[in-house]
């Protein structure tokens, strides 16, 4: 292959010889190798993995290909087998002997690795069949698991770049046409629609011809991962995403802003940067045609609210990261005052599949105001956890149940936390809400960049808004007395209320500040910073009005207002909790009922948690909850007299 | 100067009609008015921030539907044509009382926020009180590196530790005491200490000699501040002997 690639047919040749050369052994075993596989220790399963292929010769026959994320980070490290597609989790590199022995010698599985569907036990053989990822619909994230992220030729064997060489030979005004048919809508969070902010950068003046684009990989939200993951997994995606938004626009530059906390990411994007240079896909006339535009990776120090447009410009220009007004939109004049359009790494990531398959395949995805697909980070107390490419309009339901497996250790839903921090808590009421940007911000919550926290009956949601609001307080840039003080006023209030100490007087306070913090600050951050506090109030009113009035917590989380009691009926006398406490609050001997003293206790839990004969309860007011029991040999001792 | 070039357009503030010129800073003129829009953060001398949001008024621009109202501090909006403004609306006058409740809870024994917050009908807070003394409206270090070009202060940290220093909270080396930030400050928390031989200006870490006109025999300005005026203005070097007013009475 000559480089650069200097004509459209010259790629389609690149991609025709990637194909040939590319083409899979008798057997590939894709090992995830993503940030969450690599932190469970996916990276010696593929050392002893290459290693024992070596040792048997297999070397031909076999191959082990690093891949990005596959989403099932719950059970890492996970590795998929080509052709059969058997799905093998949970892996350490004692299994590696097996896997190889039984599947790539006599064809068969090792039973023992196999999923197994919660409750049931029932084994699922292939990765396709597995509810988790039956019920989803990947089009960003289907090579994910399937190429090796730090290989531009593999992403040319699947037909990277061709959607950019179409782009190349179409008329720019064409293209914004398609994107705008399309109604790609931003996935950072806002949800404008990417082909009207194209537009307007296009058709605004740049004095000297500099117009910018930048890739937003600035995501700060706990437990979101999904951009993180795009990059990690496919980052030609996102470039090739990129130089075609480039080209419609007329850019000249661009830049991901993408956090230093991502090393992976960022190694793996810097290596995709400098392939795609080499093979005339950055850098001067791309692929022959008048486009020059390169790629600079700005790395962010880790602030929530350099995720913010403005902020992340003036991060970029290296000022502090504090929004400013946006009066005239950055579109118009944003970085270094130019005309700069900002797209999150999801939204540039759709981009070639809109080119490549037209407007009308995106639309016939997802709703009719929100197309296409969504990747969702769903965490919390889910049975699957993980990255999740879902159709826009799913239900909540759907999501969490089909897709994420349903409620951990069979609790009750309580609630589900969209759109990250700003967002929303959405209660069981509304768990058939189709998932789409205006439905969710109708319900007060936001589509945000897609994480979506699930919460079970053991979440105390005045605790929950109390959480959010201290980290968006914390991450609030501070200039907006509303913002900085408001949040740190509803933050206290809330203490008051989790520590039983809270009035209806602050409660109608804490109404009043969420209103103000929301309508009279300057960024997004703060006009949407009120939203977990907001409605939490809305839909779970009661929990506020048990915390205030009765100074009960029916999740049992709020320390001041619960209470640990060993039940003397049930109590074995085995000696653990009282081993175990921290402040030696619990009395008692052999054959002697263990009694806790209230005085001594801080109400850690571990009594609870450790004792294995379900003798210990929590309680507040009439809510009560007893500790697990585990083992069944229950001998209760007689109370002491 | 820049005003001059700007297109003059019509506005409805209230109900009224005033004339101002496009793109130029929304308060300013409602100020010229001669309305009451209170205010902390702003100082016609430098570019506005946006910090206390006291100055909130409620707009609606040329397109939008007549009912549609939006919230936005006025001293970084533009006057636009067909703008209206409503300065003194329920909405508006609700959401400032609560910001005065705000910054009355960070500042409660400022005279100046307490006084500012009793022009709007805020006796008391009913927030938690901390013992602040500063706003944070950012005007020291806006003058300092817009006007006198000293850079000595600067924002730090974020959030609820957000705070105004020198960098690093350490005794600047750049300041030359010149007192612009006194002057600037809204809650008068910087303080300038000055006798005979030294001026202080304890937030910043800065003590400095001051120079004596040789013909009063007085103290009038920190030697450092006229030795970096000479240097950048290319003065004589004894241009700074007496002080500026007294060469006006020569």
């Amino acid at each position: 292959m000559q480089l650069p690639i200097r004509t459209r047919d010259r790629l389609l040749a690149a991609v025709e010889e990637a194909r040939k050369r590319k083409a899979p052994p008798e057997h590939v075993i894709y090992l995830c190798a993503g940030t969450g596989c690599r932190a469970s220790g996916a990276m010696d399963l593929a050392g002893a993995m290459k290693a024992e292929i070596e040792g048997k010769g297999l070397g031909k026959r076999v191959l082990v290909k690093l891949t990005g994320c596959h989403g099932f980070c719950e059970k890492g490290p996970l590795v998929v087998h080509h052709p059969s597609g058997v799905f093998y989790q949970t892996l350490k590199p004692g299994d590696v002997k097996d896997i190889l022995e039984t599947t790539i010698d006599r064809g068969d599985v090792v039973e023992r690795l196999l999923y197994r569907r919660p409750g049931t036990g029932e084994i699922v053989r292939l990765e396709k069949d597995i509810p988790f990822y039956a019920n989803q619909k990947r089009i960003v994230f289907d090579l994910n698991g399937r190429i090796d992220p730090f290989d531009i030729d593999d992403y040319l064997a699947h037909g990277g770049y061709v959607a950019l060489a179409k782009a190349l030979a179409t008329e720019p005004g064409k293209l914004l046409e398609e994107v705008k048919k399309a109604n790609l809508r931003g996935r950072g969070g806002g949800g404008f629609p990417a082909g009207r902010k194209w537009e307007e950068c296009r058709s605004a003046p740049a004095p000297e011809g500099i117009r910018y684009v930048i890739c937003n990989a600035d995501e700060g939200d706990p437990g979101a991962f999904m951009d993180r993951s795009v990059i990690e997994g496919n980052p030609h995606r996102v470039i090739e995403g990129m130089v075609i938004g480039a080209w419609t626009i007329g850019a000249t530059d661009g830049y991901v802003y993408i956090r230093h906390e991502y090393p992976l990411a960022v190694e793996t994007l810097a290596k995709a940067i400098e392939e795609a240079r080499r093979y005339g896909l950055l850098g001067s006339d791309i692929l022959g045609s008048s486009l020059s535009f390169d790629i600079k990776i700005n790395r962010g120090g880790g602030a929530f609210v350099c995720g913010e447009s403005t902020a992340l410009m003036a991060s970029i220009e290296g000022e502090v990261g504090e929004p400013r007004a946006k009066h005239i939109h950055t579109a118009v004049q944003g970085l270094y005052n130019r005309p700069t359009n900002l797209n999150n790494v999801e939204t540039w990531a759709n981009v070639p599949l809109i080119v490549e398959r037209g407007a009308g395949w995106f639309t016939s995805i997802g709703t009719k105001g929100s197309s296409g697909t969504k990747i969702f980070s769903l965490v919390g107390k889910v049975a699957n956890t993980g990255l999740v490419e879902v159709p826009m309009g799913i239900s909540l339901r759907s999501l969490i149940y089909d897709v994420g497996g349903g409620i951990l250790g069979g609790k009750e839903f309580k609630a589900v936390q969209t759109g990250g921090p700003s967002g929303g808590a959405l209660p069981s009421s509304l768990l058939d809400l189709p998932v789409d940007f205006d439905s969710l911000t109708r319900a007060g919550s936001m589509m945000g960049s897609g994480g979506a926290i699930v919460m079970d009956e053991a979440t105390c949601m005045v605790d929950v808004a109390r959480y959010f609001t201290k980290f968006l307080e914390d991450e609030s840039c501070g200039k907006c007395v509303t913002c900085r003080e408001g949040l740190r006023q509803m933050g206290w209030i809330l203490d008051d209320v989790c520590a039983g100490k809270g009035t209806r007087g602050q409660l109608e306070l804490l109404g009043d500040l969420g209103e103000v913090v929301k309508e009279a600050s300057l960024c997004a951050l703060g006009g949407t910073a009120a939203n977990p506090l907001l409605s939490t109030i809305k839909y779970f009113g009661e929990e506020y009005e048990e915390h205030i009035g009765e100074k009960v917590c029916r999740a049992l989380v709020c320390k001041e207002l619960i209470r640990y009691e060993i039940l003397e009926d049930r109590c074995t006398a085995c000696g653990i909790c009282r081993k175990d406490c921290p402040t030696q609050a619990i009395a008692g001997a052999k054959k002697t009922v263990h009694v806790l003293d209230q005085a001594k206790c801080i109400k850690c839990g571990v009594c609870y948690d450790s004792c294995k004969y379900g003798s210990v309860s929590v309680a507040s007011g009439s809510y009560r909850r007893v500790s697990e029991q585990i083992k069944f040999k229950l001998r209760p001792v007689k109370a002491s007299a | 100067m820049e005003a001059m070039k700007k297109k003059p357009v019509l506005i409805t503030v209230d109900g009224r009609q005033i004339e101002a010129p496009e793109e130029t800073n929304l308060l300013s003129h409602l100020l010229d008015a001669g309305l009451d829009i209170p205010n902390l953060c702003y100082h016609e001398a430098v570019r506005p921030y946006g910090a206390c949001r006291l100055c909130l008024v409620e707009v609606n621009q040329k397109g939008w539907k007549p009912e549609w109202r939006k919230i936005s501090t006025s001293c970084n909006f533009p006057v636009l044509e067909g703008l209206t403004v409503y300065t003194d609306s329920d909405k508006v006058l609700r959401h400032r009382r609560l910001v005065a409740e705000l910054l009355l809870a960070r500042c409660p024994r400022s005279a100046e926020v307490r006084e500012m917050a009793e022009r709007l009908g805020v006796e008391r807070t009913r927030l938690r009180e901390q013992d602040e003394d500063c706003i944070l409206c950012g005007l020291c270090a806006r003058v300092c590196a817009e006007i006198v070009g000293a850079h000595a202060i600067t924002f730090n940290a974020r959030g609820g530790r957000k705070g105004l220093s020198t960098p690093f909270a350490e005794p600047s080396r750049e300041c030359i005491a010149c007192g612009a930030c006194v002057f600037v400050c809204p809650v008068s928390c910087i303080k300038l200490v000055q006798d005979e031989s030294t001026r202080t200006i304890d937030r910043w870490g800065v003590s400095l000699e001051m120079a004596v006109s040789k013909r009063t025999g007085l103290p009038f300005a920190p030697r450092k501040q006229l030795d970096g005026f000479a240097l950048r203005a290319g003065l004589p070097p004894d241009f700074y002997d007496v002080a500026p007013g007294e060469i006006e009475r020569r």
